[in-house]
């Protein structure tokens, strides 16, 4: 049985708030990659700019000024620049927010990255598409392992539940699992946007977010993985659009919509594969606007959630990990936690942990 | 990680000296895969950039140096050609707008013509697993796209790592426990490079090719081929020598990836020569459709006819992931009861690969 040893989730340097997002509800906070003064500069009007890789440095002071209060979720360390690839924006890229992930996620392993065996990457934002995201954390952690993407659902539920069902043998004793997306580098207009309107809600929407997962089917871990499944339900339109060359296409509502209405599907049927009726069970899922997992929980008797959006926003596949975190400090051995989400396409699923 | 001074031919002379090290010891085969390809496809769009009209755009190359350095003479395009012409493809952004061809359109008709060789509809699929180095967008993924162009609802992944992906969709399946899959599995692999390439590069130009190739694999149905190994691994701190930038062209180390590319593929073919006792007489050799000057260097190490060397990239270029699956796919119906099959690919990553097939 697969087992979750640690995981980590980083967000972008730059707070954001109703004041420079009207749309963002007061007392919220956004977390975006960009810099302070390029956004306030350019307000990434281009959004392939923020990608240019020049020559300058970014100050470390402008990125440590990033607030800390999210306790569950890391806002990373930038005092390294080795961590940050130079650019003239000083933006981080997903890859960056990836390795403080993993950082911190073997941590929570307590083992070194030397260890790691296998690396599985799912990037929605890339900076390049070839390398993959897998292939970049693993090559900026200096590991010489098998690296590739598992791309288009996350790590949960696609990549756990995939390496779920895998031979124990065929996987090496640690795996890392990446998952990372800066939707804000692909927004235009993103401060100063309407309170209201369709402009608003995008730009208020997202965080920027990676989150890092180490596994194994050899050593005991904090959770077990006990079930696992993801499947395509195909959408005639597309709410939720990454281009590679256009900022994103989004249609707020539909796809919050979507995303509660298969989240809640896929709550229901890991309740019912896994037997969970009545059971002592949590749910942490992504997410797609306020109290939507109150309202999935409540509708499917699972009696404690955790909630992400009014704290981060939508953050792909981050959110439910940052509920999980939540989770996580109030769980007992033996507490069961599903885990579900829905990404752009639509990939849906759930996976079920239980605590060791 | 091993230094490796130079791969000595069956002659036993050197093919070349070692850039940096290579990818340390590859694994011995493990427990035979359970796994049979029923059915494979492809696709090629069809502008054709022919040698000659590389020249013309005076970048500093000729076609007499193209054919005799990479031994490429055309390549398929989904770019019109006067489009190149005008260009140069400068904004691949508006090279999308010209183009006669998607990887979601390559990869639909590539799917067609496995599903028929395979005697199967679209809904026998339970799962679909894809390789694209130019996606339309990463949300919805390119996965995402085929199968809802196909009309199926299973699970859908990108599976990704560029050129070696045949080597990743086969030993990423064999990772499975074979209850767990379903009975058929798509696999695709599908790029548009020549969107994505800078006309004014005089190397980048004579590269590249569109293409899409598929294959139907399943873990207990009998096919046309059995896998009987699979290998796939991996060196990400040299992952930077190979980059296709996300709104951008592509952009590589030539000479470090061709001398890697040449001395890991012979290591490849030497492990499945001595693990599987091959025999270059009847079994059959396909390597990554890189160049085929390349490629003659692998063949000359292992003293591979070349009637056993299947190929495709003189007349179709550099296809990425879809190159050695397609030339699989266009050489179906030569496939013989006992043949063996060497699939033997590198890339990006930068990772590498190999399937040993037996047709049934």
């Amino acid at each position: 049985m697969l087992q979750l040893l640690g995981f980590h989730t980083a967000l972008g340097h730059t707070a954001l708030s109703a004041k420079d997002v009207p749309g963002i509800p007061d007392g919220e906070v956004r977390y975006s990659t960009l810099r302070r003064d390029y956004l306030e500069r350019t307000n990434n009007v281009d959004v392939a700019a923020s990608r240019d890789i020049s020559v300058s440095v970014p100050s470390n002071s402008e990125s440590s000024k990033s607030s800390n209060s999210v306790p569950s979720c890391s806002i990373p360390d930038t005092g390294s620049p080795r961590e940050h690839v130079s650019r003239e924006a000083g933006t981080q890229s997903p890859t960056d927010l990836a390795v403080l992930a993993a950082g911190e996620a073997l941590r929570a392993a307590a083992i070194s990255a030397e260890q790691i065996g296998l690396v599985i990457g799912d990037g929605q934002t890339p900076w390049q598409v070839t390398p993959s995201e897998g292939q970049r954390v693993a090559d900026r952690l200096g590991l010489k392992v098998p690296a590739y993407d598992l791309a288009g659902g996350g790590i949960a539920p696609v990549q756990l539940a995939m390496l779920n069902r895998w031979k124990p043998s065929r996987l090496p004793d640690y795996a890392l699992l990446i998952t990372a997306a800066c939707p804000t580098q692909r927004i235009d207009s993103l401060l100063g946007a309407q309170k209201n309107g369709a402009l608003a809600a995008r730009a208020a929407f997202f965080s920027d977010s990676a989150t890092a997962a180490v596994v194994s089917m050899k050593h005991r871990g904090v959770w077990s993985v006990l079930d696992g499944e993801c499947s395509l339900r195909p959408s005639a339109t597309h709410p939720l659009v990454i281009d590679q060359f256009a900022p994103i296409a989004f249609s707020p509502e539909p796809f919050s919509h979507a995303v509660e209405q298969l989240c809640g599907e896929s709550a229901a049927r890991a309740i019912f594969k896994n037997k969970l009726h009545g059971a002592r069970v949590a749910l942490a899922m992504s997410e797609a606007g306020p109290g939507m997992a109150e309202r999935v929980a409540s509708g499917h008797s699972i009696h404690r959630w955790a909630a992400s959006f009014e704290r981060v926003g939508y953050c792909f596949g981050s959110s439910c990990f940052v509920a999980l975190a939540d989770l996580a400090r109030t769980s007992s051995p033996g507490d069961r936690v599903i885990v579900t989400q829905a990404l752009p396409g639509f990939t849906t699923g759930f996976i079920v942990l239980e605590r060791n | 990680m091993a230094e490796i001074t130079g791969e000595k031919n069956r002659g036993g002379n050197e093919i070349g000296a070692s850039v940096g090290g290579d990818g340390g010891m590859l694994d011995a085969p493990k427990s035979r895969p359970e796994l049979s390809i029923l059915g494979m496809g492809y696709a090629h769009p069809t502008n054709v950039i022919t040698n000659q009209l590389l020249e013309e755009l005076e970048v500093g190359t000729t076609a007499q140096w193209i054919t005799e350095k990479i031994g490429i003479q055309e390549r398929l395009s989904s770019l019109p050609i006067d489009y190149i012409k005008r260009t140069r493809n400068q904004a691949p952004q508006e090279a999308r707008s010209v183009a006669t061809d998607t990887p979601t359109t390559l990869a639909v008709r590539a799917v067609k013509m496995a599903l028929e060789r395979a005697h199967l509809k679209a809904g026998d699929v339970g799962m679909v697993v894809v390789n694209c180095c130019t996606p339309l967008s990463t949300a919805p993924s390119e996965s995402t796209r085929i199968a809802t162009e196909l009309g199926i609802s299973v699970p859908t992944y990108d599976v990704f790592t560029a050129c070696p992906v045949f080597a990743l969709h086969m030993d990423f399946l064999a990772n499975f426990e074979s209850s767990t899959l379903p009975d058929y599995i798509l696999c695709i692999s599908s790029a548009v490079l020549t969107q994505q390439v800078n006309y004014n590069d005089r190397s980048d130009g004579a590269i590249w090719g569109d293409g899409a190739g598929a294959w139907i694999v399943s873990p207990r149905k009998p096919g046309k081929l059995r896998v009987l190994d699979s290998l796939f691994q991996a060196d990400p701190t040299r992952s930077q020598a190979v980059l296709v930038e996300t709104a951008g062209h592509f952009k590589q180390d030539g000479r470090a990836v061709r001398d890697f590319s040449v001395r890991q593929t012979v290591r490849l073919v030497k492990r499945m020569e001595e693990a599987f006792k091959l025999d270059w007489t009847k079994d059959i050799f396909i390597g990554h459709q890189a160049n085929l000057t390349m490629l003659r260097q692998i063949t000359g190490n292992r003293e591979i006819p070349d009637s056993n060397h299947w190929h495709n990239v003189t007349k179709i270029g550099n296809q990425a992931g879809a190159g050695a699956p397609i030339v699989l796919a266009m050489h179906w119906d030569k496939i013989h009861s006992g043949q063996r099959i060497a699939v033997a690919v590198v890339g990006a990553g930068l990772s590498w690969g190999s399937v040993l097939l037996e047709a049934i």
